[in-house]
């Protein structure tokens, strides 16, 4: 039974967790082998590179961080629209803000020190996640049509703030503290993955939050009927994207040891590709944190193994282009009608 | 109400399915479209092209930014004409800030007025789009720096056909000509450029050893010609250093994966070189990640992350950057020239600059006529 089956027969969200299914929130529905394609697939690329490029140096530690590294950003944002795809939204936005909050951060280290500059960055995430918010169900417009535009404004504002020139960041503690730390043989991104991991996972799935984000992407007037504040639920769904990807930008930023107006601006489509292929319906009311966990981090993978093999960016574009298509055919498929 | 609320259910599901068909079919054209790249262009020309000379339109030697002039009584004719020229880029960027910034100063001085300015993101038809739209505003010239010079040929024809003057950054759509079709071309030396790049990072790993090599893999004619001058000298001029580890990109983004992809699989790399500025930041990245302080980079073009690097004594050890400057100025005197009917030079070359240290300051103030960032200062006057 799904969540929409709950609320047509008037069931009432629970703040109890329903039974694990990889596929997002279901309760005792018959299994499906598409349910799992993420988890195949993740293992069938893995086990293909372990194979083919281990004399590469695949299955290394050094290699290991580095594909840490690459995802981290990318995970976050996809945790984000998990949120906001199950709400039955999109946020178009991401990219730019990840430029802005990594440009805002980057000034505001370089004038206020190390809180300020990630006090700015936040606020870049609360600011625009609640514009997008407030927008969408104030003006009552699809967020596709709002966070195409929101995607070019954040976009204007971040190559006006520095009028196109990169930030440096010479502040040592947050960029150790973002992205060029280590914990132990491995990256500190790996710290943020894991609690960007822990407390999505929470939120989603064991959180009375999390239901109504469910109800509202799988019948906004049903949920309504129950109770549910479904225009409060849309402006979170949007204020958590944007917050996550103003964290990704922080990151990209401490990372790289500065700012750049065109961080993350090719990141949309890798983060809804993760989180499809990881089980998150486009059409709202199912997700998975934990698959799109894996959808970013086999995205990762599949141009870190290609790029060890040696293959030609246009190799690179259409193998992935090959596997996304075979693994939404698979995970996205509609019933017939 | 509820057909409403039925309506937008429906919407939202064909908006889904759009949605995916959207994501698919852009990931895939993408890939196709570059498949599809003829020969010996793009990334193809950056591997196997041969660049030991840069030459100018229909083989024109290039004549420095100097022996452009303009009289007193020239320049009060031009301000007296009320003349408006337009500047229409592939992207933004800091280099085009300051080809913006020599051609405003020029166009000040000949009371030339700027009718409008355009960034198209790389997208060629966006560019023939936007030269289609300002010709809406009737400029008596227009600066552009071509995306796809033989896409962009109708657009230009038509600006051509309306009076119009046009002085172009680089590179021309094939079978133009230089007083019928435009006026003049303003380049940098491509082939010095990569060499001085070349020469500098040999000379900072001791003229011996392997080194990585990632280049553009997109047709983008000036990145194209500099990788490859790069690797022509390497091979011919050093024979003590192998180029050991190539791998091209189109997103520089994933300068990072290939960099640290390269420094895992070649344990013996002495230096890495990278085309620009926005992807070396990424192999900064990859170097600081795998704890190597002993990879020098080499790269092109000023930015402040590689500033910041070489300000530092960091791995940037060789940067080679032109003059945005004085290809904006020069641009703007051309169109000063033809406006008032002098004869315009066939290609006017800017000189590629070795950065160091020491002359980085200079670098900011004379080429870029930028501000050093107070992250540069600050360590210059460690």
């Amino acid at each position: 039974m799904t969540v929409r089956n709950l609320i047509a027969v008037g069931g009432r969200p629970s703040t109890t967790a329903p039974t694990l299914s990889p596929g997002g929130v279901n309760d005792r529905r018959s299994f499906r082998w598409t349910d799992l394609t993420v988890y195949i697939g993740f293992v069938l690329v893995f086990a293909f590179f372990a194979l083919t490029t281990a004399d590469k140096g695949f299955l290394t530690v050094q290699n290991a961080t580095s594909i840490v590294t690459a995802v981290t950003p990318i995970a976050l944002m996809a945790f984000g629209a998990v949120f906001v795809l199950t709400a039955g939204e999109i946020d178009l936005s991401i990219g730019s803000v990840v430029a802005l909050s990594a440009l805002v951060t980057a000034l505001g280290l370089r004038h206020f020190g190390l809180v300020g500059g990630v006090v700015c960055g936040l606020a870049i995430g609360v600011g625009t996640g609640l514009l997008n918010g407030l927008l969408i169900v104030g003006l009552r417009v699809p967020s596709f049509l709002i966070t195409l535009g929101t995607m070019q404004l954040f976009s204007g504002i971040a190559q006006m703030s520095t009028q196109l020139q990169d930030v440096p960041i010479l502040n040592p503690t947050y960029n150790t503290l973002f992205g060029s730390g280590m914990v132990g043989p491995v990256s500190d991104a790996v710290v943020w993955l894991l609690a960007g991991f822990v407390v999505a996972q929470i939120a989603y799935r064991n959180l009375a939050f999390g239901w109504r984000v469910m109800a509202t992407g799988s019948d906004r007037r049903s949920a309504r009927a129950l109770g549910i504040n479904t225009r409060r639920v849309r402006v979170a769904v949007m204020l958590i994207s944007s917050l996550t990807a103003a964290l990704a930008g922080m990151i990209y930023a401490g990372e790289v040891q500065g700012a750049v107006y065109t961080l993350g601006s090719n990141d949309l489509l890798t983060v809804l590709a993760g989180v499809v292929i990881g089980g998150t319906s486009l059409f709202g009311g199912t997700g998975s944190i934990f698959g799109a966990l894996l959808g970013a981090i086999l995205m990762a993978m599949i141009v870190n193994g290609l790029v060890l093999m040696g293959a030609t960016v246009q190799q690179q574009i259409v193998v992935q282009g090959i596997i996304i298509v075979v693994a939404v055919a698979v995970s996205q498929r509609q019933p017939a009608e | 109400m509820i057909h409403r609320q039925d309506r937008s259910r429906k919407q939202s599901v064909a908006f889904g399915r759009r949605a995916a068909l959207v994501l698919i079919g852009a990931l895939l054209t993408t890939g196709a479209a570059q498949v599809q790249a003829g020969e010996m262009v793009g990334g193809q020309f950056a591997l196997k092209g041969v660049v030991t000379q840069t030459v100018g339109p229909n083989g024109a030697k290039g004549e420095p930014a100097s022996v452009l002039s303009l009289t007193d009584a020239e320049v009060q004719k031009l301000r007296g004409g009320h003349y408006s020229a337009a500047l229409l880029f592939q992207t933004s960027s800091d280099w085009s800030n300051a080809v913006t910034e020599g051609a405003r100063d020029e166009f000040k001085r000949l009371g030339i007025a700027v009718a409008g300015m355009s960034n198209s993101n790389y997208s060629a038809s966006d560019q023939a789009h936007a030269v289609q739209t300002i010709l809406a505003k009737k400029p008596s010239a227009i600066i552009v720096w071509p995306i796809n010079p033989d896409e962009l040929r109708p657009a230009l024809q038509k600006a051509v056909d309306a009076g119009v003057k046009l002085a172009l950054i680089s590179n021309m759509p094939s079978g133009f000509q230089q007083g019928r079709d435009y006026v003049g071309l303003v380049g940098d030396d491509l082939h010095a450029m990569g060499q001085k790049t070349a020469d500098g990072l040999a000379h900072a790993i001791g003229n011996a050893g392997d080194i990585g090599y990632l280049y553009f893999d997109a047709n983008a004619y000036v990145v194209n010609q500099r990788d490859a001058a790069f690797r022509t000298t390497i091979e011919r001029d050093h024979p003590k250093i192998k180029i050991v580890a190539t791998q091209g990109f189109s997103d520089p983004q994933r300068a990072f994966q290939i960099a640290s992809a390269m420094l895992l699989q070649h344990p013996t790399l002495k230096g890495i070189y990278v085309p620009w500025a926005e992807p070396a930041a990424g192999v900064l990245q990859a170097i600081r990640a795998s704890h190597r302080r002993d990879v020098a980079v080499a790269t092109m073009d000023l930015s402040n992350t590689v500033a910041v690097s070489l300000a530092q004594n960091g791995a940037v050890k060789a940067l080679v950057i032109d003059d945005p400057y004085a290809i904006g100025k020069s641009l703007a005197a051309e169109i000063g020239y033809a406006l008032i009917g002098k004869p315009v030079p066939a290609y006017i070359q800017v000189p590629a600059i070795p950065v160091t240290r020491t002359t980085l300051l200079q670098a900011y103030a004379q080429d870029y006529h930028a501000a050093p960032p107070p992250e540069v200062k600050q360590l210059l006057s460690k």
